[in-house]
């Protein structure tokens, strides 16, 4: 057996606890498993669209190219309108998916913000692929603030229709994926103008191509914003109008109608969260998947690659030094506690569309608050650990060969995208205290997941931390608790001194919201890591419990200042638990690899030649280096441009 | 009045004083000024804005005509490493030889002898021969000593032969192997007489001169692509009992005679003096990329405006508090890298002359310092442009922002040139040592650089009760010598408990001696900030800058001082007086922050950024771009989609 090999047969024999228990709780049930191993499967084993190693050296009409490729011979397996069914397959791709947005934004939008007229009329074409439709919400000017777009969707009251402008360059709509290229349908968000007075920004459903030649409409400017960080193949667009004349079917008419010329809106308009709750739900539930990639292949490249000689003159697999623990082990840890939140939040979600459904909107905001949460932490959490994973490879890790690269890559920009993080943050922030004052106001309206805020007394009083390394949970409780009644209390004390609410929340209160809102997903991801815990089989209880002490102890060890300011630890007590998370690193780094391997990830799935289930990291670098990169047939080109070029100038 | 312009008037302090401060003297200043200028107007040197849509093949060609206008630039002087600031400046991304001029030719400086350099310098500047570094291999990098090409001495035929045993062996990243180099210096083990002589450089032909074809015994190529450096050939490099004459070993200080004596001469340690040379390009050149992503996000935080404020109109996202957090602490920390930058280029230039007379008394010092500011810079760097691209929303994601560019071809400087974990600890040990000849009072420690360790017991002693701004030296000094107090103990501690020295650093004690460096360098940056105050004139902006110092030292405070808590040195109350003093700092700084970016002088061309350019119209800029810069949007996708819909799906 190849050395490198027996070192990771080696370890994966050193693992106490059965892997399989753990596979099934990260997918959730038997159909979402067999699905994603059969895909894993397709994929790697259709020559057209498995990952390509010299992929990152082509241009990104070749790449787009491929992503087209894929989307055709994927539709003819899965059903791509099925979001949960199809998500986690999206994490094993080389290069975004053509029409995901299409699924995960627009449908979920025409659903519930459309009449079942207008879905009927719509939906079924998405199936056939007649209809791909952007999302086309941002404009160059405004992402966030939606109440502040320009583009005008003004009614013409004589031809019963409306005109779709857009009046100046700040009003162009930047961003939206699939509007470059594929989509002949967007979903425009456009302030209304009605009898000349503004009625909100809502969605109208907007054809841009022909059906049949796939050609620009007359009036419509469309095409790609250019090349990005990483989404090489997704084709972001830009999209104007001058003066469009679009039917008055267009708008979508749940909630807001023009009928017989008259403008009148129906329910409960909180219900244009919901849409984006999908899409939001998707980015939790997904990418921490491809955080577990990046560290599979960081803890296999950890364990097979030796640097220097210990005192045996044997050399070190480089996962036996700490500080290549401390880089992976923690963020192993919390992967766990994110993939089990993604699952957590997926439930919820869907429970709140049924009862929204029904008209209940009685889970909305809470739903709305943690997902914000959860969404903005999960998905900064994400790109930190690829990066950390990254680092810990080396010079190894920025080389697309390792496969760590393009999970960066894809995974940044949702850091920004649907909900930039900040501004999701501060809405939590605000949720939490409006759940606050809940709790002393009418504590029945307190969702369960809040509940801390009853226990305020309690969490305060509770002084015995005689022995701390128990009390973790209660300390992520306990800063919660006390960084919420600090912030309203700030606020409260700036408002006395003649500051307006918007000054102090804008300007003088930011960072401590934003910190607010950061303890309160730990928590969240602590309560819903004892769940699982609680639930789980017998013989995966102790390792899993191992994993959420880490994750709180590393959690709160990174933002101890709140405890130790208000006096609530000691030094003492802070040497204690960073002597327990050694401890942990002890005792999770022999069954860090049966950790990862949990995931079965296939070695197509992870793109890598350093991560791979049987090690030969370096038979498999220079195996690519030698045969599998293009750029190598550039020489040519090379030796015309130095001998005619540069050399004789000198 | 544009919103630029209307920031630029509130500036309480003369931009144009803190220029000189920035680039070492006022020459150097008007000098990168310039031929900035000057860059501008030569097409060749513009990066295209369709670059990224482009195959590596397309981009690393289009770097050559780039390479050739830059050298004429530059007067052709390819040796003149402080000429590439400019350079770097203005293309962001990698240059053709900069790898060589950077280290290999220093390399052949250093260690060559007098006959040596003779015989090869005049060919290296005339690109006869383009060289390039081949120490790291497939399975080793930072572990030197484990190196396992081979050059075994053979006495017959007065050669080495070089040669790669196993594929671990493999040269593998060197920079500009992959297709632009036909000699490579290469790191081996010496063999002569079936003994090992330790890793020493030899001046190995790869490339056929004329035909530029790899020479036989030779298989080398590109590696493939990375996360940036699309434009940089990182080689792959495999020897088959490769023959070199004798006279191709870099023999200044190690000789191997014809009759397979080995003999050494002087000391070896001289050889990182050549590696000195391009980790100083690292610690003061690429810093200057991150003052290109502030310029941008500072820009393009005034110019954008988002959400109505209570007087009904839209905010600056800039006046918020958290935007603010997020860069202007990073705006402290460039200034303070950048002023510690020059001082420590001063301490290498200082420390390689008197290299080359034979004096060492320096090295040890250099390094340490060298060590420590590489692996803090190079994180610097790339977290950088990482926040920088965060700050400017879904546009910084694009490479219009310019700012994605910065953040790749940055990113591999935190592993490469000395992998930053490993720095840190060569600082730490250097730290602990010279905190233990302190202790025992038994020599007398380097007052410029390590003064704080000649009042360890004073510093020790001090406690901080009630914060002022006064005291953040000393609490920076304190963060600095307790950390290492306490790394210390642990390790004395572990080793009464029976465990070797060698197990203890590194299993036991490896993130204490990471904080040990990094409060050290952290300390370092502040006090050279200080320093450079002084230097200024003016007292506006002697009252800005040390603002912006002590900005600098209370978000350090705030990030990292654990130990100055758990040791008690300071007390709850004066914790939460930094945290309001950060604060108060923050909203002095934001009206300045657009003079502390534009100080540095950088034209709209060098930004590469349609978000971040003077004029303050990020808007027009970007949208016309993307219509007519992109060339994706002359292709015609049209016949594939149309296929895609006669897809029958499955449902």
């Amino acid at each position: 057996m190849h050395p490198t090999t027996q070192m990771l047969e080696n370890a994966r024999e050193r693992v106490t606890f059965p892997i399989e228990e753990l596979t099934k709780l990260i997918y959730v049930n038997e159909e979402i498993y067999e699905t994603f191993m059969k895909a894993q499967k397709i994929i790697a084993n259709e020559p057209t669209i498995r990952n390509h190693p010299d992929y990152h050296n082509w241009s990104r009409k070749q790449q787009i190219i491929k992503s087209y490729e894929k989307l055709r011979i994927m539709h003819q397996h899965f059903n791509l309108a099925n979001a949960v069914h199809w998500a986690p397959l999206l994490s094993i791709f080389q290069g975004t998916t053509p029409t995901a947005v299409s699924f995960a934004m627009t449908v979920p939008a025409l659903r519930f913000l459309g009449t079942d007229e207008q879905f009927n009329l719509w939906g079924p074409k998405f199936l056939t692929m007649e209809i791909v439709a952007a999302y086309a919400q941002t404009e160059i000017g405004h992402g966030s603030d939606v109440q502040n777009l320009e583009t005008t969707a003004t009614y013409d009251p004589q031809s019963n229709d409306f005109i779709l402008h857009t009046p100046s360059v700040s009003a162009v709509k930047f961003w939206p994926g699939e509007l470059g290229f594929l989509s002949n349908y967007a979903l425009v968000y456009a302030k209304l103008i009605f009898n000349g007075k503004n009625k909100g920004v809502h969605p109208f459903m907007v054809q841009i191509r022909d059906n049949f030649t796939h050609k620009t409409l007359k009036g419509v400017t469309v095409g790609d914003i250019g090349p990005k960080l990483g989404y090489s193949t997704k084709d972001n667009g830009f999209l104007a109008f001058d003066n469009y004349r679009i039917p008055l079917n267009s708008m979508l008419a749940r909630y807001v109608r023009i009928e017989n010329g008259q403008f009148s809106r129906h329910g409960n308009e909180k219900i244009s969260y919901a849409s984006m709750m999908v899409s939001r739900q998707l980015i939790i539930f997904i990418y921490p998947r491809m955080a577990a990639q990046a560290l599979t292949v960081a803890i296999r490249y950890s364990i097979t690659r030796q640097q220097f000689t210990n005192d045996k003159g044997v050399e070190n697999s480089v996962i036996e030094y700490q500080t290549q623990q401390d880089k992976l082990l923690p963020r192993l840890a919390t992967c766990y506690g994110m993939i089990f939140t993604g699952i957590r939040i997926m439930q919820l979600v869907d429970d709140n569309f049924h009862r929204v459904q029904k008209k209940d909107f009685s889970t909305l905001q809470q739903s709305h608050a943690i997902l914000s949460a959860i969404k903005a932490y999960s998905s900064q959490w994400v790109v930190d650990t690829t990066e950390w994973c990254r680092l810990s490879c080396g010079g190894h890790g920025y080389a697309h060969y390792s496969g760590i690269p393009a999970v960066y890559f894809d995974t940044a920009p949702n850091v920004t995208l649907e909900g930039e993080n900040q501004v999701m943050y501060l809405q939590v922030a605000r949720y939490l205290l409006k759940v606050l004052q809940y709790a002393e106001k009418n504590p029945e309206k307190v969702p369960f997941y809040f509940s801390f805020v009853l226990q305020i007394k309690d969490t305060l009083n509770n002084k015995d931390l005689s022995n701390i390394n128990t009390q973790l949970g209660y300390l992520l409780k306990l800063s919660l608790t006390i960084q919420l009644i600090q912030v309203g209390k700030r606020i409260k004390d700036l408002m006395n001194t003649g500051k307006t609410f918007q000054q102090v929340w804008n300007q003088h209160v930011g960072i401590h919201l934003l910190s607010l809102a950061q303890r309160y997903a730990e928590y969240f991801i602590y309560l819903v890591f004892q769940e699982y815990i609680s639930n789980a089989n017998q013989s995966v209880k102790d390792i899993l419990q191992s994993l959420c002490d880490l994750y709180c102890v590393q959690t709160i060890l990174d933002n101890s200042s709140t405890l130790i300011e208000s006096g609530q630890i000691t030094q003492e007590q802070l040497k204690s638990l960073n002597e327990l998370k050694i401890e942990l690193f002890t005792k999770i780094k022999p069954q860090a690899i049966g950790l990862v391997e949990a995931f079965n990830f296939n070695d197509n799935a992870l793109r890598t030649c350093i991560g791979c289930h049987d090690g030969k990291p370096y038979e498999y670098i220079y195996d690519w280096a030698t045969k599998e990169n293009s750029v190598n047939k550039v020489p040519q080109a090379v030796i015309d441009l130095m001998g005619t070029k540069i050399k004789p100038k000198l | 009045m544009n919103l630029l312009e209307q920031a630029r008037q509130q500036v309480s302090f003369d931009v144009d004083s803190v220029t000189p401060l920035l680039y070492g003297s006022k020459e150097q200043a008007e000098h990168i000024k310039q031929f900035l200028e000057k860059c501008k107007t030569i097409p060749e040197v513009q990066t295209s804005p369709d670059y990224y849509n482009w195959n590596r093949g397309i981009q690393f060609l289009s770097k050559g005509d780039q390479a050739l206008a830059f050298q004429k630039l530059l007067d052709f002087r390819l040796d003149e490493i402080p000429l590439y600031l400019g350079t770097i400046i203005y293309s962001a991304t990698t240059n053709y030889y900069g790898v060589y001029y950077g280290m290999v030719v220093p390399a052949i400086k250093v260690l060559g002898t007098d006959e040596q350099i003779n015989a090869w310098y005049k060919d290296c500047l005339n690109l006869k021969i383009a060289g390039c570094y081949a120490q790291t291999e497939l399975a080793h990098g930072s572990d030197v000593q484990s190196l396992q090409t081979t050059a075994t001495y053979d006495q017959n035929t007065d050669e080495f032969i070089i040669h790669t045993p196993t594929v671990e062996a493999v040269k593998f990243w060197p920079g500009e192997l992959g297709f632009l180099a036909n000699w490579a210096l290469v790191y081996a083990k010496l063999i002569v007489n079936n003994k090992s002589h330790g890793v020493q450089a030899f001046m190995v032909p790869i490339r056929d001169l004329n035909t530029h074809k790899p020479l036989p015994g030779i298989e080398v190529g590109d590696i493939g692509p990375k996360i940036g450096y699309t434009s940089k050939d990182n080689g792959y490099l495999k020897f088959t009992h490769c023959r070199i004459p004798r006279f191709n070993m870099l023999a200044k200080y190690i000789k191997v005679t014809n009759d397979g004596q080995v003999i050494r001469q002087g000391d070896p340690k001289v050889s990182y003096s050549a590696m000195m040379i391009m980790r100083k390009l690292i610690i003061t050149v690429y810093p200057r990329t991150a003052a290109t992503s502030l310029t941008i996000a500072i820009r393009y935080s005034i110019a954008r405006q988002q959400f109505t404020n209570d007087q009904g109109q839209e905010n600056s996202v800039l006046e918020y508090q958290t935007q603010q957090h997020k860069l202007l602490p990073l705006l402290a920390n460039l200034y303070s890298i950048i002023f510690t930058g020059l001082k420590v280029g001063q301490l290498v230039d200082l420390n390689f002359n008197q290299v080359q007379k034979g004096d060492f008394s320096l090295m040890a010092i250099c390094h340490a310092i060298i060590c420590g500011t590489k692996a803090n810079f190079t994180y610097f760097v790339s977290n950088c442009a990482e926040w920088c691209r965060l700050s400017c929303g879904g546009h910084g994601y694009a490479h219009y922002s310019g700012l994605p560019a910065i953040y790749q071809d940055n990113c591999p400087n935190i592993t490469l040139e000395g992998e930053n974990q490993i720095m840190y600890l060569q600082l730490a040990r250097y730290l602990l040592k010279i905190y233990n000849q302190a202790k025992q009072a038994s020599k007398k420690i380097n007052e410029t650089y390590f003064g704080l360790f000649n009042r360890l017991q004073s510093i020790l002693d001090y406690r901080c009760t009630q914060f002022t701004r006064d005291q953040l030296l000393q609490l920076l000094e304190s963060n600095v010598i307790h950390s290492i107090q306490f790394t210390n103990d642990k390790m004395m501690s572990h080793i009464q408990n029976g465990l070797d020295p060698k197990s203890v650093w590194d299993y036991k004690v490896g993130t204490d001696l990471w904080n040990s460096a990094n409060n050290f360098i952290e300390y370092y940056k502040y006090l050279s900030f200080l320093q450079t105050i002084d230097q200024a004139d003016n007292i506006n902006t002697k009252r800005v800058l040390k603002d912006l110092a002590d900005l600098f030292a209370a978000s350090i405070l705030l990030d990292g001082s654990n130990i100055l808590i758990e040791t008690g040195v300071i007390n709850v109350e004066s914790i939460k007086l930094i945290r309001e003093f950060y604060v108060q700092q923050l909203a002095l700084i934001k009206p300045e922050a657009i003079g502390l970016v534009e100080a540095f002088r950088y034209n709209d061309a060098s930004l590469r950024s349609t978000i971040g350019c003077s004029d303050g119209q990020p808007y027009e800029k970007t949208y016309y771009s993307a219509i007519n810069d992109n060339s994706l949007n002359k292709t015609d996708f049209k016949p594939i989609i149309n296929q895609l819909k006669n897809i029958k799906a499955r449902l």
